[in-house]
């Protein structure tokens, strides 16, 4: 379905998309969380 | 407006325009002109992509927004990280080996012409319907600071955008976009310092904070789950993610701007840095509106932001009943001062008592206020029937163009005006692609030149601006805008995406099937909507799932098509 050479296409930052992609995720999880004691720090 | 201001608008809007057209020059057939060669690195995919979804509304109606209703809206952008990360494992590669120049170009290979066709119908209607709205946008403010009316400051915009838009194509479009993104973070962190700074002597940044958190307007996580609410962990998460799919991985105008990208891995690498910088990027602008929320704690705001619904009634037979009001809203806001003074007071004391006190107090006077602003705000509609008696978006032009020097007013106005140039082309460009790729040269006359082909695509841009300039001659009833452009994507987008992922995931599902599941979907949604059974974002989940298990049951019921 998907043309392997370009799912392949190894990432230029971290190594692999699988850390790039890891790295998305726990940012997320890190702004959520700083938002969070941001929301209950101010209340 | 002073000399220096318009200055500063003209020549940051000038210089935008002719470099655009600059890096576009000489361009020869409909690749160049819609894909841009597909030749640009991953910094250019990213800022374009930035770009093309923070229009003027962003930085028009976001701080308003917050000035209203506090941070909350942050949460609309939770599920973002997770859509780009299955754009760039699914969508991208997809796209990118089939060698389309639309997303629903693919459709017709995995489906048939009719599935085609309905997506791309549902796509132009809905982003012919949002490109109106976001063209709204900067007429509001040439109409504020010109005094005129808003119907030719429409035309004036919407035809400033197509003749830019016409002549450069893709590629002016995603250069201009990335020196837009530049000018904008830089004026807006100016607009940030500024606000800090105008807060009387003994009130910084974290009093400024202190005070909205206490009113009300920091409150940017909410961990209740409740369908109802539209803005809260759970509907960011989960709905948010299905409207970023659909709007990233099958809006074209946001598809448009990544198949420009020299490879998958620049794509790629596009959509990551969206993906790390947006919710920070939408924080600190919710953040501005709050600090102006803050400076209007000290500083008597209008009783109603937009200034030429009050310059109208002003001169109308309700001019005394409104002036009355007015100055009962100063004298209101005038006593509440002193509470906020004494909740800094109080604060840097450490007195919890008496902060808990002037809450009330403060509650209190903020609900006399309202009394006081709704009666104004009836005089407004019973002087104009037609008047947008939501000023929220005009809350952050109301304090550019009063508080802020001259020469950073010309520059924030030119920020506006530059993010409303960028999404507006997107939208566009994508419009007159779709509608090229995806009907003109499938049902028109066969065996066109590439030159016959470009210029249809430049006449189609034409008249696509056309449509949405008169749809932005309706979008001042839509309320606040950043909502409305997302409740209307909301609507249309969580079908769309069913039908790809139906394309994807679900490989033995026939053309006729996803064509139909789609159409009951559709419906299903819209009545949704009407019926207000949900808030808006958990309709991309709803649209999404419908069209999947529709699609795959009428798979299993209708008799077999031949291939």
């Amino acid at each position: 379905m998907i043309n392997k050479k370009e799912q392949e296409e190894k990432s230029p930052i971290l190594g692999s998309w699988r850390n790039v992609y890891i790295l998305l995720i726990s940012t997320l999880i890190l702004v959520m969380f700083l938002l969070y004691v941001f929301t209950q720090y101010f209340k | 407006m002073s000399n220096l201001d318009w200055v500063v608008l003209c020549v940051t809007l000038l210089f935008i325009a002719l470099y655009g057209m600059w890096k576009s020059r000489g361009m020869k057939n409909i690749d160049g002109y819609l894909l841009a060669d597909k030749k640009l690195p991953w910094y250019h995919v990213g800022l374009s992509v930035m770009a093309t979804q923070a229009s003027a509304i962003t930085f028009l109606s976001a701080p308003g927004l917050a000035y209203s209703d506090g941070m909350r809206f942050v949460q609309f952008y939770f599920g973002l990280p997770l859509a780009m990360i299955v754009i760039c494992i699914v969508f991208i590669p997809m796209f990118k080996k089939m060698n389309v120049y639309t997303a629903y170009e693919y459709l017709e290979g995995r489906f048939d012409s009719k599935t085609r066709s309905l997506t791309a119908f549902l796509f132009l209607l809905q982003r012919g319907l949002s490109t109106g709205i976001t063209i709204y946008a900067p007429s509001i403010i040439l109409s504020t600071i010109l005094n005129v009316d808003i119907i030719y400051t429409t035309f004036i915009m919407g035809g400033i955008v197509i003749l830019y838009t016409v002549y450069g194509g893709t590629k002016a479009v995603s250069y201009t976009q990335m020196l837009q993104m530049g000018i904008i973070f830089s004026g807006l962190f100016m607009a940030a310092y500024m606000v800090v700074d105008m807060l009387p002597a003994n009130v910084g940044l974290g009093d400024a904070l202190h005070i909205a958190g206490k009113m009300g307007k920091l409150n940017a996580i909410d961990t209740q789950f409740d369908l109802s609410n539209k803005y809260n962990i759970w509907s960011g998460i989960i709905g948010g993610f299905f409207l970023q799919l659909s709007y990233f991985g099958t809006d074209q105008s946001q598809v448009g701007r990544y198949l420009t990208g020299k490879s998958v891995t620049q794509s790629r690498l596009g959509l990551v840095m969206n993906g790390l910088v947006k919710i920070p990027m939408q924080f600190f602008i919710l953040l501005i509106g709050v600090l102006v929320f803050a400076f209007y704690q000290f500083n008597t705001p209008p009783v109603f932001f937009n200034s030429v619904e009050v310059s109208q009634i002003k001169e109308s037979q309700y001019a005394e009943a409104f002036n009355a009001q007015e100055k009962l809203f100063e004298e209101v806001h005038q006593n509440r001062q002193q509470y906020v003074t004494g909740l800094v007071d109080a604060l840097d004391a450490d007195d919890e008592t008496k902060v808990d006190e002037i809450r009330t107090a403060l509650q209190a006077s903020k609900a006399q206020e309202k009394v006081v602003r709704d009666s104004a705000v009836s005089l407004i509609a019973a002087n104009n029937i037609l008047a947008d008696k939501n000023d929220s978006n005009y809350i952050f032009l109301s304090f550019v163009t009063k508080y802020l020097p001259h020469g950073l007013i010309g520059l924030l106005i030119a920020i506006i005006f530059l993010a409303a140039m960028g999404s507006t082309a997107s939208g566009l460009n994508s419009l007159a692609s779709t509608f090229i790729v995806d009907f003109y040269k499938r049902f028109g006359k066969k065996g066109r030149s590439e030159k016959s082909d470009l210029n249809a695509s430049r006449w189609a841009t034409v008249a696509w601006g056309f449509f949405c300039m008169i749809v932005a001659l309706y979008a001042g009833k839509l309320g606040n805008l950043i909502e409305a452009v997302n409740i209307l994507g909301s609507l249309f987008y969580g079908v769309i995406l069913g039908i790809f992922i139906v394309a994807f995931f679900a490989k033995n599902v026939s053309g006729t099937s996803v064509f139909f599941a789609a159409i009951v979907g559709e419906i299903f949604i819209i009545f949704s909507a009407v019926f207000e059974l949900t808030s808006y974002l958990w309709l991309n989940l709803i649209g999404c799932v419908l069209v999947y298990v529709f699609a795959i049951v009428l798979h299993e019921v209708l008799p077999k098509e031949e291939k």
